[in-house]
């Protein structure tokens, strides 16, 4: 069973549509281990977009106009996982769910709002620490440490050093 | 990606509802039920037997808007409970004060009552035997509708769909 599968598991479904608020909603899922599976597979290629994208397609079958859509927790489970994934998919997931306002799916772009307030924050960081990882050529200087940052100018989002003199 | 959500889904509608103090309270009532929210709800009853079943699976109102909009809307934003709370002059009972019937539980996922899960209604104070000669303390049961498409139900506090661990309770009332 993929991870993406396991968001439809009873396990995750009965206690996660059991929550009114998307404050809670998304804390709950925040903590839950399929969640934090779906993140973690997602950051190490584990799964690609698509299959993200084709499930999400698969799950909105089950939608019907006027019904209560059962799988609102679900779309909600992968917003909760994609806030902290940084990429133009996760944004445009996020958007594009956070843009919905219809009766039959409340949650989940309740959900999307927060988690995108939450990665304006947490996306931004992990920017920085990917450019602060893939310093050019580090790995043929046996002393790292001599190596110090220039001041990065506001406007740029480019990241230079130099060596210590 | 949302396209048949966007275009085939019901605009959000809310009716007129405010605190006490008349500051508008954001809701939206809910759609039907559908059949696979019927069999969720199938499947809480039958995972917990002491359950009683008060009413059937029903759309249009969840947990919040059954005890602060008399089962009219749902009202889906905890800032929107926050505010109801606040406003219609409900406060959290005191360690040393027990709950009686009409006080309410707010459930929370955590121990800081930051992020809530769920409110219910408290409706009778059962006195649990302990063994055959003491009795046990009084323990609240609640009248509960679990979301905008469960039914309702009366269950003993902590016989609740999350597993423990999972949720903190605090019991709130608008008695002075």
């Amino acid at each position: 069973m993929s991870v993406l599968d396991g968001l439809r598991s009873q396990s995750l479904e009965t206690p996660s549509s059991s929550i009114s608020t998307a404050e809670g909603l998304r804390d709950f899922l925040s903590r839950r281990p399929e969640v934090l599976e779906l993140r973690r597979t997602l950051a190490t290629g584990g799964i690609v977009i698509d299959d993200v994208r084709n499930f999400v397609q698969h799950l909105l079958q089950d939608f019907r106009p006027n019904e209560k859509f059962a799988g609102d927790y679900i779309l909600a489970a992968i917003a909760v996982a994609l806030e902290s994934f940084p990429g133009a998919f996760a944004d445009e997931y996020l958007t594009d769910l956070t843009s919905l306002h219809i009766r039959e799916v409340p949650l989940a772009p309740r959900v999307a709002r927060l988690a995108m307030q939450q990665r304006e924050t947490s996306v931004s960081e992990a920017t920085w620490r990917e450019k602060i990882l893939s310093i050019p050529d580090v790995g043929e200087f046996r002393q790292p440490t001599e190596w110090k940052p220039i001041p990065v100018r506001a406007q740029t989002d480019r990241v230079d050093h130099q060596m210590a003199t | 990606m949302f396209e048949l959500l966007k275009f085939g889904g019901s605009a959000e509608a809310g009716i007129a509802l405010e605190t006490r103090q008349r500051t508008p309270i954001p809701n939206s009532q809910a759609p039907n039920v559908s059949s696979a929210s019927l069999r969720k709800f199938q499947r809480l009853l039958q995972d917990h037997r002491d359950w009683r079943l008060r009413k059937p699976a029903c759309g249009l109102y969840n947990c919040y808007g059954h005890i602060w909009a008399s089962r009219r809307t749902a009202i889906y934003d905890q800032p929107a409970v926050e505010l109801i709370l606040r406003e219609d002059g409900y406060r959290r009972l005191r360690p040393q004060e027990s709950p009686i019937n009409g006080d309410v539980v707010l459930y929370y996922v955590d121990a800081q009552y930051n992020s809530m899960l769920h409110v219910g209604s408290v409706c009778e104070l059962r006195r649990l035997p302990l063994n055959n000669v003491e009795m046990g303390a009084l323990l609240p049961w609640i009248l509960s509708k679990w979301d905008d498409s469960s039914g309702e139900v009366l269950h003993h506090v902590n016989d609740v769909p999350w597993q423990d661990g999972e949720f903190t309770i605090a019991f709130w009332t608008d008695r002075v």
